[in-house]
Order: structure tokens, then C-alpha cells, then sequence
């Protein structure tokens, strides 16, 4: 039985290789091809909203690719060098988007770097006991839900809110400071949900840094900084890039925290895709800007592989 | 039960034992509750002749039933109802468009229907299966028809509204000395008066359509002009008090009960939760819908049952129970919108019929301007200016 089993599942190895593969296939290559299909294709009044690209008729199969949705947003490139800001801002509505959508997450990734790599170092520097604690203090947030630890952070930061009664009550501010729905709130927001993706790859780095060779550095007399900046940070780089990764890459998609803590005048890429999506009803447009969106994307991951694989080459 | 104590006797390891014992009692504890258990279904299934049986499901929006209305239709037709609910219209229409969403009976708003309609993604209902349609309001059938001609699709289920709420202190209070404007629109479109409300807070909706409706309403035009040159002229108008809004929130009732705004352009209903909300948390927050008197949009929303349902009989059931005069004033009574159930009146509660903002009068009724269905590109327009004017800050 066993061996006739055998016959048919791959080996161990392969068997243990192919699962995550698998899970690539249905969960991301699978569902990229759709999304590419339909942005291809024509927004249509019917069910579902976008034509098919490929018709047949009288025994000749036509696939009809339409790169409009594409064009539009190139359009826009074109344009975008052409005019002022305050155009831009009118005209070239996806570029300004895409654009708004990096810098949050450009920012993010910083504020989380300078932010989590103390916190991760000092994790991993823990005694064995400590540590688990510790890792247990940054995930436990994470199993209340998202969008609870968002409206958290509305009762913290609003008119009425525990900040500003706080400082009313101690006479440091006489009226409210607006905190709520400014790009300092978004910041806030951001930061605060992504902070463990970037902690958690910074420590499992750190953790693994041979310790003697801290305690070669102190006997050669060098001093705490200079291990730090000579050793601690050069061998944690490929952590430092997991972690901006890990932070980067869902943060520029990112659309529920901009919707809940923004004002509203900063449009990001999201915002426009759920525009797309919804009342626009063009399913193909707002397919070719997610499409755009990874194409951007996938160039740091590249870039962070290659990186990866000099690394091993060199070890 | 006694083999089982046989058994841990002739295992005879304590440890064991009282593992057993564990386990025994476990059983003895779950058997009793086995024992009344069938009883219960033959209780269910004795059914009377009307019962039909079966299954319903039902796509609704949140907040939007009496605190009876699926009880007494389970009890009545024996149909097992699974009730799940959205937030707007564009989550419902995702799952339509997409198709085999599951679901036999949907409640979309009259703009969003004409489009579906046009997919062809419901099915046509059947009259002579809701004996009750004959209570239906023929003025509201009428609006109905700027999206489905014939009311062939679509059959009302609540309307009301979309105007804007306020905190009557905190607006006395910011306007200081000017006193409240003859065109209420003003309010929330002058910078003369936003300005000074900016201080207490200004949320818009954050739906374009809504929102361009409104405006044209109050420069004096069709609330359903969405040509290039309005929408140029109306997005003027809006930058010029977009620095006093603070945030764009569709459904503004935590923002109004709590007195995080003081002026709010809401759905009546949606004020109206606000209002009651502030009541039972006794906060001070004294809240009240404003229907301006140049008019405001009026909107409905509708039962539809989509052409891949499985329980289309059923649907029908549903329809012609929410249609019972009873059943429909329990749910303005829930809710504080008015039924287009022109015999439901005299069962919804005095102060929710006599509200001249919830039920309105003839005269109003004449001013209100239905939001007709727009075309793509129109609605492509009204997306991109709306974000320029949301920019714009």
C-alpha cells in the first residue's frame, strides 16, 4: 500500500519544496493571470462588468487585447514633466497617487526602521527568559483585530481624545490640537500596524550574530559604538532589507488606515483603485493599476534577491 | 454507562481510573442533553398548512430591520432565513457583478440598480406572488422608474433623505453673533459660514455623486447635472470651503454622536441613530437633521432578487411580508425611515410619522430630486473632480 502510494506523492524533499510553491500557484500566480486578464479587457455593462478577451465566432477564435487602461495611466507619465504641481495634482490623478502611495511607505519603513531595530537589538540581547517576553509583547496586539487597533488610535489622537484632554487638563494647551485626519495621524496609524513585520526579521537576524565575535571586538578594545557600527550593523544588512521589504512592499497598497485616520487630501494609490473598483465600475482600470503597481514593486524584490544570493556567494 | 465502568475496573490503574471516570462523566453529563433534544425538531417541523419551509438568504444593508421582522417571518412561513449585511453599495454590487454571489434577495439604492438592471443581473418580479404589492405608495413607484421603467426589478423597501445633520449647541455656539442662514445649504457650502463651523468640525460624505448633487442643488441646478462644465463650475465652488472640512465620512454617526463634528452631510437615518445615540449615552450632544427647504436628494432602496438566485420563491415570500403594513411600520419604528407602504402609517409610532423631516409633506415631497443612474463616463467625471476637489486642501 505504501509503496504503491509512493508511485504517485512526490518524494520527501520535493514533496516538502512543493507545498509553498503550491501556495504560490493558487494564492498569487493563479490570481495575478486573472487580474492581468481583465485588465486587458473592455469595462462592459454586464455580468460580470468587463468583456471576454477572446470571441468565437464562425469558427475563428479573436483575442482582443485592449492596452487603453495601460495607456491612461502612461498618458499621465507623459504629461506629468509637462506641467506644474498644481496640474499635475488635477490632471495626472494615478501618478500623483502612485507617488503619495511611496512616500508613505518610504516614511514608514524609515520610522519603523529607527524604531524597531533598538527594540529588535535589544530583544535579541536578552536573557533566554526576557526574550520570550518580549516577542510575546510585540505580537500580542496582533491578535486583536486591524481595524480595532485603528479606531484605538482615533479615540487617542481626536479633539476629545485621551491626548488632548490629557494636555487640556494640565493646562499646556488651551484649545484641542488637530492630531485626527492629518498626514501625521496616517503616519502614526502606519507605523504603529506595521512595526512587528519589521521587528520581527530584524531579530531573527540579530539573534543569530555569533556573540564571540562581539567579545573579540571588546578584547581588541573597541568600544561599544564602534562594534555596533563595525560589526552589529554590517552583519544585520540583510535583516534591515527583510524588514524594509517586509514593511515596504503591503504598505504601499495600504488602504484602510489612509480612509480611517486621513482627512482625505492626500489620494493614494489605493483610494484611486477602490474608485476604479467601485462607483467607476471599470474593473479593467483598476486591474492595470494593480498590475502597475506590482511591476513597481518587483523591482526592489529583484533587486533584494540578487543582493541576497551575493551574500550567500560570499559566506 | 456501565460497560464503561466495568471496564475501568478491569484496567484498575488509578491513573486510569479516574481518566475513565472523567470520561464517564462527560458522557453522563451530555446524555441528558440528548435525551429532550429531538423532541425540539418534531416541535419545529410540525408545520402548520401556510408553512412553506426551506432556505432564504438575504444580502441587506446594516441597521436595516425591525427587532421582530425575521423572527415573525420564520415563525410565519417556517423559510430559515441567513441574514448577512453590508455598508454600501459598492460591496454589494462587486458580489453581484461578479456572479453566484449566493444570495436570493438584495437591497440595492436606486442609482446603483439601473446599472445592474442593465447587466441583466436580476430577475423580474413576479406580482401576482406578493398579494401585498397593492399597498405600495404609486409616488414613490414613480420615482422608482427613473431606474427601472416598468418597476419591473425593483421593489421599494425604505427611502429617505440625503441632507445634513447638526449639533444645534456647538453651531449656535460657533456662529457667535450671525444668525443661522434662510438657505440652510449655506451651512455647509458658504465659507462665510463654514469658516466660523470649521472650529467645531465639517464632515462631507465621502461618495462624489452625493456630494456634486448637493451642491447643484444649492448653486440653484439639477442635482443630476454631471456635465463637464457643472461639475467644473460645482468643484469651484467646493474649494472654496474644502480647508474647513475636516473629513469625508459616508455614514457620520460615531462623528455626530460623540460631537466630534458639529455639521455632518448624512442620510437622514443615519442622523437620526446619531441623535438617538447621544440621547441614551446622556453626553449633551443635541443633535438634529436639517432638510433644507430649496430641497435636498431623495433616495430609495429596493429589493431585487438576483436572476442566479436559488430561493426565488422564497424572495417572494420575503417581499410580500416586508410589504404587510405591520411588518413595514416595525421597521420605520426601528430604523426612523419612512416605508413607501402607504397603509403602514397608522402602526409607526406618532413621533416617527408626524416627523415632517422623516415622513414628508406633500409640498417638500415636491421639492426632493431623485438621483437618476449615471452613465460611465459621467460617473468617471464626478470621481476624478471629486478628488481634486478632496486634494484641494
Amino acid at each position: 500500500m505504501k509503496k504503491w502510494l509512493s508511485k504517485f506523492l512526490p518524494g520527501g524533499r520535493s514533496g516538502v519544496i512543493a507545498v509553498p510553491y503550491l501556495w504560490l500557484l493558487f494564492f498569487f500566480v493563479l490570481p495575478f493571470f486573472f487580474v492581468l486578464k481583465i485588465s486587458f479587457a473592455e469595462p462592459d455593462i454586464s455580468q460580470p462588468p468587463y468583456t471576454p478577451l477572446m470571441t468565437h465566432e464562425d469558427s475563428k477564435t479573436t483575442i482582443t487585447l485592449n492596452t487603453s487602461k495601460y495607456t491612461t495611466i502612461l498618458d499621465e507619465v507623459k504629461s506629468f514633466g509637462t506641467t506644474s504641481w498644481s496640474e499635475a495634482a488635477e490632471q495626472s490623478q494615478y501618478v500623483i497617487a502612485y507617488w503619495n502611495a511611496i512616500k508613505l511607505a518610504f516614511f514608514t519603513m524609515v520610522f519603523t526602521l529607527l524604531i524597531g531595530y533598538p527594540l529588535a537589538y535589544n530583544i535579541a540581547r536578552a536573557s533566554e527568559a526576557t526574550r520570550n517576553t518580549l516577542l510575546m509583547l510585540v505580537m500580542i496586539p496582533f491578535w486583536t483585530s486591524f481595524l480595532l487597533r485603528v479606531y484605538a488610535w482615533i479615540g487617542i489622537l481626536k479633539d476629545n481624545g485621551i491626548i488632548n484632554n490629557l494636555l487640556l487638563g494640565m493646562g499646556l494647551i488651551d484649545a484641542p490640537l488637530q492630531m485626527l485626519y492629518t498626514p501625521f495621524s496616517v503616519l502614526i496609524g502606519m507605523v504603529y500596524n506595521y512595526l512587528p513585520f519589521m521587528i520581527l526579521p530584524l531579530y531573527a537576524h540579530l539573534t543569530k550574530l555569533d556573540s564571540r565575535l562581539f567579545e573579540a571586538a571588546a578584547d581588541l578594545g573597541a568600544s561599544k559604538w564602534t562594534t555596533f557600527f563595525q560589526i552589529t550593523l554590517p552583519l544585520s544588512k540583510a535583516g534591515i532589507i527583510a524588514g524594509c521589504m517586509m514593511v515596504f512592499i503591503p504598505a504601499v497598497g495600504e488602504y484602510v488606515i489612509p480612509a480611517l485616520l486621513g482627512g482625505g487630501d492626500v489620494v493614494f494609490i489605493g483610494n484611486k483603485l477602490m474608485d476604479d473598483f467601485g462607483p467607476n465600475l471599470d474593473w479593467p482600470q483598476a486591474s492595470a493599476v494593480a498590475v502597475v503597481m506590482l511591476a513597481l514593486l518587483i523591482a526592489p524584490i529583484v533587486w533584494f534577491q540578487r543582493f541576497e544570493q551575493k551574500q550567500q556567494e560570499a559566506a | 454507562m456501565a460497560t464503561q465502568q466495568q471496564y475501568s475496573k478491569s484496567v484498575l490503574a488509578l491513573a486510569l481510573g479516574a481518566a475513565f471516570a472523567l470520561a464517564g462523566c462527560g458522557q453522563k453529563e451530555e446524555a441528558p442533553k440528548t435525551e429532550p433534544a429531538p423532541a425540539e425538531p418534531v416541535a419545529a417541523a410540525a408545520p402548520e398548512p401556510a408553512k412553506t419551509g426551506g432556505q432564504l438568504n438575504i444580502y441587506n444593508w446594516n441597521d436595516y430591520l425591525g427587532e421582530t421582522t425575521l423572527a415573525d417571518f420564520e415563525k410565519a412561513t417556517g423559510i430559515k432565513v441567513k441574514y448577512d449585511v453590508y455598508d454600501s453599495n459598492e460591496v454589494l454590487q462587486a458580489k453581484l457583478m461578479t456572479g453566484k454571489s449566493g444570495y436570493d434577495l438584495v437591497v440595492p439604492s436606486l442609482e446603483f440598480a439601473a446599472k445592474q438592471i442593465q447587466s441583466g443581473i436580476y430577475a423580474e418580479i413576479d406580482r401576482s406572488k406578493i398579494p401585498n404589492y397593492a399597498n405600495l405608495n404609486p409616488e414613490i413607484l414613480k420615482k422608482a422608474e427613473a431606474a427601472d421603467p416598468g418597476n419591473k426589478f425593483l421593489v421599494p423597501y425604505m427611502w429617505g433623505t440625503t441632507a445634513f445633520g447638526i449639533n444645534v449647541d456647538k453651531v449656535k455656539a460657533a456662529l457667535g453673533s450671525e444668525s443661522m442662514p434662510a438657505n440652510e445649504w449655506e451651512l455647509i457650502f458658504n465659507p462665510k459660514y463654514t469658516s466660523k463651523l470649521k472650529s467645531c468640525g465639517i464632515s462631507f460624505m465621502d461618495t462624489g455623486s452625493d456630494v456634486y448633487s448637493m451642491v447643484n442643488i444649492y448653486l440653484g441646478k439639477d442635482a443630476n447635472d454631471h456635465s463637464e462644465a457643472q461639475l467644473k463650475a460645482a468643484t469651484e465652488t467646493l474649494k472654496k470651503v474644502r480647508k474647513d472640512v475636516r473629513v469625508f465620512n459616508s455614514s457620520p454617526i460615531d462623528l455626530l454622536a460623540n460631537g466630534d463634528v458639529c455639521v455632518a452631510m448624512a442620510f437622514n437615518g443615519d442622523t437620526y441613530i446619531a441623535k438617538n445615540r447621544a440621547v441614551e449615552a446622556k453626553n449633551g450632544q443635541n443633535i438634529e437633521y436639517v432638510v433644507p427647504k430649496s430641497g435636498t436628494i431623495l433616495w430609495i432602496d429596493n429589493m431585487a432578487i438576483p436572476k442566479d438566485a436559488q430561493n426565488v420563491e422564497n424572495a417572494h415570500h420575503w417581499i410580500n411580508h416586508i410589504l404587510d403594513p405591520k411588518v413595514a411600520a416595525g421597521i420605520s419604528n426601528y430604523v426612523n425611515y419612512a416605508n413607501p407602504n402607504l397603509k403602514a402609517t397608522e402602526f409607526v409610532n406618532p413621533e416617527i410619522a408626524n416627523d415632517p423631516k422623516i415622513f414628508l409633506s406633500q409640498e417638500a415631497m415636491a421639492t426632493l430630486q431623485a438621483k437618476k443612474p449615471i452613465e460611465q463616463e459621467a460617473q468617471k467625471l464626478i470621481t476624478r473632480y471629486f478628488n481634486q476637489f478632496k486634494a484641494s486642501k
